[in-house]
């Protein structure tokens, strides 16, 4: 492994530990009790983007959505397991939360954040471009896992059929994986029985008569000539 | 397609935990929602005089008032009907004026502002309860000092505040009969010369 592949490596666990810790955190704040989940709905509320009477029931499912994508895209992350989809999850999370704070600053309205629940570093608790300049280096990260996946010490990696390659499924840039000889070679069928011929029983003397011993058995079988 | 299937697993699982999770801890939309489905009655008629000094004439009772206990908060004096019917306000906003006589009789206030928005000062005695102290259990200390039997004002600093409803909202969860929301906020009560005090590291 040369230098370059180590910090390779390094960053790579680095990015998934660090946005995994950011995401449980974020998650564990917001369900913490049910008073925490009720402020986090207030939160959505108050950025006016989902009409407070006509669309409850998605403020409600948004609740709670929110914090469990979080909560399960980090320990997936803090495994290296499924990284991609994860990762993608949450790049998809953090460009809805940036278009909700877009729509919050371009209008001026006043909004609680809410997105650490009551916990506010290092920005305020107040919508800003802090919270928006956040988000970016956390979607850059998210983006980054996309691209390169788990990196080395990731249970993708442990689990790839491959022991060869970059990750799983990163080889050669494409997120369906990658093909296995080992499992995409053509197997001779079970029941087949053609190849016999190529395959003459050992057993039989040379001196035995061509179709003593072996026609015997298979009459009915075709031989090649 | 094997990426395309993961993430759709995930979006699966992620909705079916929050669905389970919806189901556990209800969101109550505002506080005409929680009343609703928490049962709890309507709010008294808001008070235009002092309620419990003597039997007054039921016949000056507002027309939408439901005002099943004869004790509490019947209007008496010639005063209208509080500004908050004429307005379509909820019932459960009250004017200063009427915020005022329910101080003046030893009622609770709950100041929801945030620590920044009260270095102006606040009303004299309020309490300070915002949404925080309700998920870190700091307002139950407050709380036990309370009895949810009695009217309780809740106000912030007046206009779009959802602080005040937020808080009165977790007030009528904890139990309280009777929530009130000082809905022109501290400035109109400090502007009208009613009492009031610093903040406390204010």
């Amino acid at each position: 492994m040369t230098t370059g592949q180590r910090i390779d490596v390094v960053i790579t666990v680095f990015v998934r530990l660090f946005l995994a810790g950011v995401f449980g955190f974020a998650a564990f704040m917001k369900l913490r009790n049910e008073q925490a989940a009720q402020a986090f709905a207030e939160s959505i509320q108050s950025f006016d983007v989902l009409s407070k009477t006509d669309h409850h029931h998605v403020v409600t499912l948004s609740t709670f959505a929110v914090p469990w994508a979080e909560a399960i895209c980090a320990g997936l992350l803090l495994l290296g397991l499924w990284t991609r989809a994860a990762a993608f999850a949450m790049t998809a999370a953090l460009g809805a939360f940036m278009y909700g704070i877009y729509t919050v600053i371009a209008r001026g309205l006043v909004v609680e954040c809410g997105c650490f629940g009551d916990f506010n570093f290092p920005c305020d608790h107040t919508i800003g471009m802090c919270q928006m300049y956040r988000n970016g280096v956390l979607a850059a990260g998210c983006l980054f896992l996309l691209i390169r996946g788990g990196g080395r010490f990731s249970i993708d990696r442990l689990i790839a059929p491959s022991a060869s390659g970059d990750d799983e499924d990163a080889t050669a840039g494409s997120f369906g994986g990658s093909p296995t000889p080992a499992a995409t070679r053509p197997r001779r069928p079970e029941t087949d029985e053609a190849p016999i011929p190529l395959d003459p029983p050992r057993s039989t003397p040379l001196s035995s008569g061509p179709g003593e011993g072996d026609s015997a058995e298979k009459p009915s079988k075709p031989r090649w000539d | 397609m094997r990426f395309v299937g993961r993430v759709a697993i995930l979006i699966v699982v992620i909705v079916a935990a929050a669905t389970v999770n919806s189901m556990q801890w209800p969101i109550y939309r505002d506080i005409a929602d929680i009343r609703a489905r928490t049962g709890a009655t309507a709010i008294e008629p808001a008070p235009t005089s002092e309620p419990s000094a003597e039997e007054s004439d039921p016949a000056s009772v507002p027309d939408d008032g439901v005002d099943p206990d004869a004790g509490q908060a019947e209007p008496a004096t010639a005063e209208p009907p509080v500004a908050a019917v004429e307005e379509d306000l909820p019932d459960y906003y009250i004017s200063i004026a009427d915020a005022f006589e329910l101080w003046d009789e030893g009622m609770p206030f709950v100041d929801a502002r945030t620590e920044n928005e009260r270095v102006v000062g606040t009303v004299e005695g309020a309490f300070h309860l915002e949404t925080r102290n309700f998920i870190d259990f700091s307002a139950d200390a407050i709380l036990n000092q309370m009895d949810p039997v009695f009217p309780v004002v809740v106000f912030c600093g007046g206009g779009e505040c959802d602080a005040s409803e937020n808080v009165a909202k977790r007030l009528i969860g904890w139990g309280f009969e009777e929530v009130y929301i000082m809905h022109e906020g501290f400035g109109a009560w400090a502007d009208a010369g009613h009492p009031t005090e610093p903040v406390e590291g204010g």
